[in-house]
């Protein structure tokens, strides 16, 4: 199969990069909605989502390894080299940005603390 | 950019992204442990442990009046009265005391509630009731005259009233402020001239718009001599032996004023949260204890900071009551639950870090009683007798500089 790249096919990446972030969020709902937590674990369980999501978008720059790589080298297989290109960049971004972010947290931290 | 290039750019981004908070932790906690703290070994062990109250019954720093031969116990909320603890049995009945204090002939000065209502009592050295009035709200000890004048200030949501008794109880005057109160409350201090210095909301004064809040300058007399804004409302008013009046604003910023109402330095400290506390040693010395304890010296300039072991490391700090010895040693509790003894260049002496378990305080007392709520020590040195050595300035619990 002959590679192919093109302008559309990097946004279709980007576009698909983007979307793929909800999938492990998604994916934990669907499971607690068919497992739901009973007795004192119930009221933990409400406490955790929003803890959970607000954990989730700080360290959204590592759990995008989970869905990027895996599509990243389908699509590499399949030849569709501009789909990987936009998946990489969208990663990339994601996880030198989750870099920044926790940088940035750690100097406000510092400046309360000291 | 080729596609090799672009995924080892993506694996090195995502394995960096994966690491950077066990690394960024990492040098936190190098940080921390860098920073200077008072680490080392103690001077000397610490003195005997005897945990819960003094016991026998033994004269306590909130009450103990030794000057004058009769001693005060205080007992779950009751007070006794005695020449020694065989004698002093007969307690004041019907009062809980909430705040105290001794005049120098003897005369014991009670704020609590009284048959059910709020009162400032009265009584002799051998505990018979003089007068009482009732009073408005009780939310904050009193100060103590040198002639037996007694003031008392109450601060309400909307207005702050101080009010002059005479020795006989009757009301000398009083000076109300009608202004939002800002909450919270500031006992009085008293300089060595008799001055007496509050904190109160006002209704207008110079570089405040809406909320406006001064230290004000009320004479033995009742006549206002000066007020200057302070932007928050202090913790700590005390005066030293030279009549400057310090004041402790939160957060971390202590301001010395002059006996005329100019400001003569400020200071600030490292803390961001906590209220503050000062006192002043015999020499001088003003200490600050604010995240941790600053010496200053008479112009504000730090002679040294005393910052204890887990400062950084686990937000230890020092509590803003704390009290001064004679010798110049200065005793403090910390947030985890140690109590120091730190001398006056600002080494540590010794350190208890085995305290039963109980809340946090220390009191010294004349004869070197050192009280914490769970345990006590005897030391070798008593309270100080000049400057401004704690909370309430002396065991009296006066709040009123002595003239020199």
């Amino acid at each position: 199969m002959k590679p192919t790249s093109s302008p559309q096919q990097v946004t279709l990446g980007v576009a698909l990069g983007i979307l793929l972030q909800a999938v492990p969020p998604l994916l934990i709902l669907w499971y607690s909605e068919l497992h739901p937590p009973t007795g004192e674990a119930a009221g933990w369980a409400g406490l955790g989502v929003p803890v959970f999501f607000a954990a989730g978008i700080f360290s959204v720059g590592m759990w995008q390894a989970l869905t990027i790589l895996p599509a990243a080298l389908l699509f590499l297989s399949a030849g569709k080299h501009g789909v990987v290109r936009g998946l990489l960049r969208v990663g990339t971004f994601l996880a030198l940005g989750n870099i920044a972010v926790l940088v940035w947290l750690y100097t406000i931290m510092h400046r309360v603390s000291f | 950019m080729r596609l090799e290039t672009l995924f080892v750019v993506y694996l090195i981004s995502t394995a960096a992204a994966i690491v950077s908070p066990f690394a960024l932790r990492a040098v936190d906690t190098g940080w921390r442990q860098a920073m200077h703290v008072n680490s080392e070994a103690a001077l000397e062990p610490a003195p005997e442990m005897h945990p819960g109250w003094p016991q026998p019954l033994q004269p306590i720093a909130v009450c103990a009046a030794e000057a004058t031969g009769a001693k005060y116990y205080y007992d779950g909320g009751d007070f006794s009265v005695g020449g020694d603890p065989s004698d002093c049995r007969s307690f004041l009945p019907n009062i809980k005391v909430l705040y105290s204090a001794v005049g120098e002939d003897g005369t014991l000065y009670m704020e609590g509630p009284r048959d059910g209502e709020n009162s400032l009592s009265v009584y002799s050295r051998t505990g018979e009731l003089k007068w009482t009035v009732p009073i408005d709200d009780i939310n904050m000890p009193l100060a103590l005259g040198r002639d037996g004048t007694v003031y008392l200030l109450a601060s309400l949501r909307d207005s702050s009233t101080l009010t002059a008794y005479n020795a006989d109880g009757s009301v000398r005057w009083r000076v109300t402020n009608e202004a939002e109160q800002w909450g919270g409350w500031v006992p009085p201090a008293i300089g060595p001239d008799g001055t007496v210095y509050i904190f109160s909301g006002v209704q207008s004064i110079d570089d405040c718009r809406r909320l406006c809040a001064a230290i004000l300058a009320i004479s033995p007399q009742g006549q206002e001599r000066w007020r200057v804004p302070v932007l928050r409302r202090p913790s700590t008013l005390a005066v030293d032996a030279d009549g400057r009046v310090l004041v402790s604003v939160p957060s971390g910023n202590l301001i010395a004023f002059d006996s005329q109402g100019h400001q003569l330095w400020s200071f600030r400290s490292e803390d961001k949260f906590g209220q503050g506390g000062v006192a002043v040693a015999g020499d001088g010395t003003v200490y600050f204890a604010s995240r941790f304890l600053y010496a200053l010296d008479r112009r504000g300039r730090t002679k040294w900071v005393f910052r204890p072991d887990a400062a950084y490391t686990g937000d230890e700090r020092l509590e803003d009551e704390f009290a001064i010895a004679e010798d110049g040693t200065v005793y403090a509790f910390s947030t985890h639950h140690k109590l120091f003894a730190i001398t006056a260049t600002g080494h540590k002496k010794w350190l208890v870090d085995d305290l039963p378990p109980g809340q946090s305080g220390v009191e010294l007392s004349r004869k070197g009683i050192l009280r914490t709520p769970s345990a006590w020590f005897s030391v070798s040195s008593g309270l100080a007798n000049r400057g401004w050595p704690s909370a309430n300035r002396d065991g009296r619990n006066s709040r009123s500089q002595e003239a020199r």
